[in-house]
């Protein structure tokens, strides 16, 4: 977990293109006990899915979170929003610190920051039409007042997201639209407020593979136009690989290794990323292997391993792995890996 | 999929396409389910009832409308059914008109007619001056009238006069019924001294006074033992007068005769000869009114609370729900008892009462709806975009909610119903209004059960029945089209 930082020193070094830093990061979800447990005393045992998690994002890059199921990063991505308030730690959006900040002003921030669900059938309330949906943030945030208003807003984030044209759309409800054009329009609900910030929570995985493709170029087309930065979560490190500048990993709450998506992919130092980078399907079939595709299931958070969380599965584990947790250290070129033998 | 291309074609393509209205899919399926429709039926015919009640009947059940029958009257068509009220009397009424009336005798007297004001035309009997030892004037009155039915149970009349003579004047008045066979029947009387001024004497046969008069027990019954026979009857007046000084004279309003039904309209009549039928069918209203605005009372309570407890979580939601619990475990009906007691015997009052003890299973089934809606994608999308809590409750829970209340609304009406019913039958309702409790507690507390008045204890029970059956049809109905998860329970 390393020094608590305070706010001043956490935002000490501070770079001019850094829009999102995250320090130290904590969120366990307490466990409800029985009358009998509770009365036993004892800590509170608690679900670690954020333990201590720390990482910049650039202005107008695509970063990857990139990690198994259950590791935390939806939790991160929502806790980063404030969505789920953290235990502990920073989250400076563009140099404040979002857990000092009081409610009203948070509002006001969230003109700026966005999140586009990963279940587009889940995310939008059925007995909304389109207009109503993609309007709704900007209602909310009283950009617009109710009625009609906004159908220029409303179709313009339409012709964003590719959804020509906006007034065959508009008027919709989210039954009559596919799983792919529901993504847009979620996507066209997060745009609709123009924010700098867009977290991206797994966005096309319950998409068919067809349409992956359409959603990521979109993200990439609006990271490259207008500058709009995304925190991009998934578990599938192809997709990240072709949209993201940068990638972190996660396991198991803990952020393992971070850098640029070239050195992640090509020089992955991690065992856990090797694995990872491992699972990914390779299209031509004489090159695959199932060589070192990790072995067992991801521990359970409630009590994870000692010293280094991944030593159970880890291929390269040796007797310092059970003991000792390693620090997450920066290797050439902002290479950041937490592994005693990378 | 591709901008150009559908640019292209939007020209052609002239209006967005709109989603089928809810409504209209709703009903759609709703119409495939036959017990739905048989409810929906049922209820249109209680709503067509009660918007049509001045129609369907002639009394209004709110004003004192008594004696249109004899006291537990059995149904008109009573008569083809069952062998002692083939030949019942129904009920007739007679309104004896000054010209009406037949001379029948005069000794130094004579009738003529005279505008009296607001009595309209009256009958005027001139009786000349008494003398010396030749006995005074007199004269006699008859009407006929024909009866043809087995003997009622009562009769009863009016008669209204004046009498304008010197004080030393005394002018006697009296009543006999002639029966077929010439029977004479004297069963009212009175002697005036000196003048008088409108008066209208009421007769009755159920009267002590009338049953000395024609020297019975007060256990005879003078209308059976005088209509026993079928035939012409005679209403005689008689009237005489001695008045030594001067003339008098004796002015007759229109008089009126009534022999009370054993038989009446289309349900009878009451202990007090009250219409069961208009009591029934304005009762369909009150019913209605209680039922529907208690449930709706009840489940907008329910569904804010619900709401509330759900969507805040934690301590607000665990004195809600203790709330909740406390009133589902308190016995309802002993609790309404003794409120409505406290708070009077008012129809709004058991409208409040109904709705305060009501509210809980809707804040039940709401809640756990909430619980899962909220931790839906939508719910945390309104989040990010820095909604408030009343603003996502109101937008996003409420309309997600509402199929659930709707059914909910329906399946409470007819509890809601039964509740009013019980406070009524237990004698706790408004006295002032007519619901169908009433008519059952007036049933039991007035001899329908000692006397087998079906026709007073079968219809209100019926109907509340029926109206509650129609009801839970609809919400199960209801429930099975907009909730398909609770399909496999009804």
């Amino acid at each position: 977990m390393g020094a608590v930082a305070t706010s001043e020193q956490a935002a000490g070094a501070w770079t001019g293109d850094v829009v999102l830093r995250v320090v130290d990061l904590v969120k366990h979800f307490p466990i409800r006990r029985g009358l009998i447990q509770s009365l036993r005393g004892g800590p509170v045992p608690a679900v670690r899915a954020v333990d201590g998690i720390s990482f910049d994002v650039r202005k107008g890059e695509i970063f990857g979170v990139v990690g198994e199921s259950g590791c935390g990063k939806t939790t991160m991505g929502r806790t980063i929003l404030r969505l789920i308030e953290p235990q502990s730690g920073h989250i400076f959006f563009e140099g404040r610190d979002l857990l000092a900040l009081p409610s009203n002003e948070m509002k006001r921030l969230r003109r700026k920051m966005q999140i586009v669900f990963q279940d587009p059938y889940e995310s939008m309330n059925p007995r909304l039409n389109v207009y109503r949906i993609i309007s709704e943030p900007l209602r909310i945030q009283g950009v617009v007042k109710d009625g009609h208003e906004a159908v220029d807003l409303v179709s313009q984030a339409l012709v964003d997201v590719e959804m020509t044209p906006p007034e065959e759309y508009i008027y919709r409800y989210p039954h009559e639209l596919s799983g792919g054009q529901r993504q847009r329009i979620a996507v066209a609900r997060a745009l609709v407020l123009n924010p700098d910030f867009i977290v991206a929570d797994e966005p096309v995985s319950m998409l068919d593979v067809s349409i992956r493709g359409e959603i990521l170029n979109l993200m990439l087309r609006l990271a490259k136009e207008k500058g709009v930065t995304f925190v991009y979560i998934t578990h599938d490190l192809a997709t990240a690989r072709h949209i993201c500048d940068r990638i972190g990993v996660m396991y198991l709450g803990k952020m393992v290794e971070e850098g640029n998506t070239e050195d992640i992919v090509k020089f992955p130092l991690h065992p856990y990323t090797r694995a990872l980078l491992n699972a990914v399907l390779i299209p031509d079939p004489s090159k695959r292997g199932l060589q070192s595709v990790m072995a067992g299931e991801v521990p359970n958070p409630v009590n994870p391993p000692s010293g280094c969380r991944l030593h159970p599965r880890c291929p390269v584990m040796k007797g310092i792995c059970r003991e000792k947790e390693p620090e997450i250290i920066e290797r050439e070129g902002g290479h950041k890996v937490a592994c005693h033998f990378a | 999929m591709n901008g150009e291309t559908v640019a292209g074609q939007a020209a052609v393509q002239p209006a967005p396409r709109r989603k089928r209205s809810g409504i209209a899919d709703f009903w759609a399926q709703y119409r495939r389910r036959p017990y739905g429709l048989v409810g929906l039926v049922m209820l249109a015919m209680y709503i067509a009832v009660a918007l049509a009640a001045p129609l369907l009947t002639p009394y209004d059940p709110r004003k004192t409308e008594f004696f249109l029958a004899d006291r537990l009257a059995a149904p008109i068509w009573a008569r083809f059914i069952i062998p002692r009220f083939r030949n019942a009397p129904p009920t007739s009424r007679y309104t004896i008109h000054p010209d009406q009336w037949k001379v029948e005798r005069q000794e130094r007297a004579s009738l003529s007619f005279e505008e009296a004001g607001d009595r309209g035309e009256t009958a005027v009997i001139r009786f000349e001056p008494s003398v010396e030892g030749g006995g005074g004037a007199r004269s006699e009155l008859s009407w006929k009238v024909h009866y043809g039915f087995n003997p009622p149970n009562t009769f009863e009349g009016k008669v209204t006069y004046r009498v304008e003579a010197p004080p030393d004047g005394m002018t006697r008045l009296s009543l006999v019924i002639v029966d077929p066979e010439g029977k004479e029947y004297d069963i009212w009387g009175t002697a005036v001294y000196g003048e008088q001024d409108w008066t209208t004497a009421a007769l009755d046969s159920r009267d002590l006074q009338m049953k000395t008069r024609l020297n019975m027990t007060i256990f005879d019954d003078p209308a059976k033992v005088i209509f026993s026979t079928k035939g012409d009857y005679r209403l005689v007046l008689k009237a005489s007068s001695e008045s030594p000084s001067a003339e008098a004279k004796l002015f007759l309003a229109p008089a009126k005769f009534n022999i009370l039904g054993i038989l009446h309209g289309l349900l009878g009549a009451d202990h007090m000869g009250a219409d069961l039928w208009a009591q029934l069918v304005y009762g369909a209203r009150i019913s209605l009114i209680i039922g529907i605005s208690a449930a709706v009372i009840g489940v907008a309570l329910g569904t804010t609370i619900g709401i509330i407890s759900g969507f805040l979580g934690g301590p607000v939601d665990e004195f809600l729900m203790r709330v909740a619990d406390v009133f589902l475990s308190v016995p309802t009906l002993p609790v309404l008892i003794i409120l409505s007691a406290f708070l009077g015997k008012n129809m709004w009052n058991i409208v409040l009462l109904v709705a305060a003890f009501s509210w809980m299973g809707s804040s039940r089934v709401v809640r756990s709806q909430t619980l899962s809606l909220k931790e839906r994608a939508f719910v945390e999308a309104a989040k990010a975009a820095g909604a408030s809590d009343a603003y996502i409750m109101v937008v996003h829970i409420l309309p997600n909610v509402l199929p659930l209340v709707v059914a909910n609304m329906v399946l409470m009406m007819p509890v809601a119903i039964l509740y009013e019913a019980s406070l009524s039958f237990l004698g706790l309702g408004d006295p002032r209004i007519p619901t169908w409790g009433r008519m059952l507690q007036n049933a039991r507390a007035f001899g329908a059960f000692t006397e087998l008045a079906w026709w007073w204890l079968v219809p209100p029970g019926l109907a509340i029945t029926l109206l509650s059956l129609s009801f839970t049809f609809i919400g199960n109905t209801v429930n099975e089209v907009l909730n398909p998860r609770y399909r496999e329970r009804s």
